[in-house]
């Protein structure tokens, strides 16, 4: 089963005019009637700031404001109009310490670039049907970022030698089942 | 103690949508699909111009030098990272998955040196040759597998060599 998306209305935070015509051509295929889009965090924040939006979609390398700072800024500043907005981050970033970085600002889901039509459909409907608690703890507002275990019945690559054949999912990028365990990784005392 | 709180906000995007049948599902998808495929015929002029400024960056720097300008650096990262982003998208993954190559290595290695450099260029001089080609997909022969696991392997020896990890 799917989601009609014909009352959603997301808004796109990319600098690059074509990727976001890309990903504006996409949604509208999925059914969204209105895509908001923004060339940098600061438009992103104002277009929130006074008109309702459903999620946020939006890049890393942006100025002014980049994609971290938009997410912390929508997260953690007492006027945002909607700290709990979902987030996916998408962006040709996709090394651990960028993930966790993003997962730190408070991301919902992390998608790496180059994009697919079926790789972003699964994160919207991710975000849709695995909603992740907030936790609201001196030093971070956001989804929940503990480890859960989630049931996988794909090859574990930590054991295996990675293989030409993966391309072109490279042995220093992180798979989708990487990325989301390192978005829900941490134990309690750092929630 | 610290306080920390836990709650679950009501989702306000569960509440917006329809549930839908598998077939308008792959259809939904399918015509997301269609309409990238239409993108694809511009897609080679920005590479060209993406790789016309990559090279006229790299051309800026010292090949021998081991302390590079830091601005050059994130600019050459930032253009690389750009391409890797927009091939794939656009139904180029050859070009995405070696200017990851050099996205990698910038953003792994602290203080890159003549050496870096050399892999770099090496990278650039590839995507030219993509670029030039209209290499679209990952050609699926022995040749291609060789060149292409030997940068990876560059990549991850000389990342290796510094004890870093990605």
């Amino acid at each position: 089963m799917g989601y009609n998306f014909d009352n959603i209305t997301p808004i796109i935070a990319e600098d690059n005019q074509h990727m976001r015509h890309l990903i504006k051509g996409i949604l509208q295929a999925f059914g969204c009637k209105t895509v908001k889009e923004a060339s940098n965090g600061k438009e992103a924040l104002q277009i929130i700031n006074s008109s309702p939006v459903d999620i946020l979609i939006c890049d890393w390398n942006m100025a002014p404001i980049n994609g971290i700072e938009l997410v912390k800024e929508i997260r953690n500043d007492e006027i945002s109009p909607n700290p709990f907005l979902p987030i996916i981050m998408l962006t040709g970033h996709s090394q651990h310490k960028r993930v966790i970085e993003a997962r730190d600002a408070g991301v919902d889901e992390f998608v790496a670039k180059p994009i697919s039509a079926k790789i972003l459909y699964e994160h919207l409907k991710s975000v849709i049907e695995n909603p992740r608690p907030y936790v609201r703890s001196p030093s971070y507002f956001g989804p929940d970022r503990r480890r859960k275990q989630i049931p996988f019945d794909g090859e574990d690559r930590r054991k295996t030698k990675p293989e030409f054949e993966q391309i072109p999912t490279k042995k220093h990028n992180l798979s989708k089942k990487e990325i989301l365990s390192l978005l829900q990784n941490q134990d309690g005392e750092n929630l | 103690m610290t306080k920390i709180q836990i709650f679950q906000p009501s989702s306000s995007l569960a509440k917006k949508v329809t549930l839908v049948d598998d077939e308008t599902t792959k259809n939904a998808i399918k015509q997301a699909e269609n309409f990238m495929e239409t993108q694809e015929i511009n897609y080679p002029t920005w590479l060209d111009d993406d790789l016309k400024n990559l090279k006229n960056t790299f051309k800026k720097i010292n090949p021998n030098s081991n302390n590079q300008p830091k601005n050059l650096l994130n600019d050459i990262f930032k253009i690389s990272l750009e391409i890797k982003g927009q091939g794939g998208s656009y139904g180029y993954p050859l070009i995405s998955y070696v200017a990851d190559n050099i996205c990698t290595l910038l953003d792994s290695i602290p203080k890159i040196s003549s050496k870096d450099i050399e892999i770099i260029r090496i990278h650039i001089d590839l995507l030219s040759i993509i670029a030039k080609n209209r290499i679209k997909d990952i050609p699926n022969n022995q040749k291609t597998k060789q060149i292409l696991n030997g940068l990876d392997k560059i990549i991850k020896n000389r990342i290796k060599s510094l004890n870093l990890s990605t």
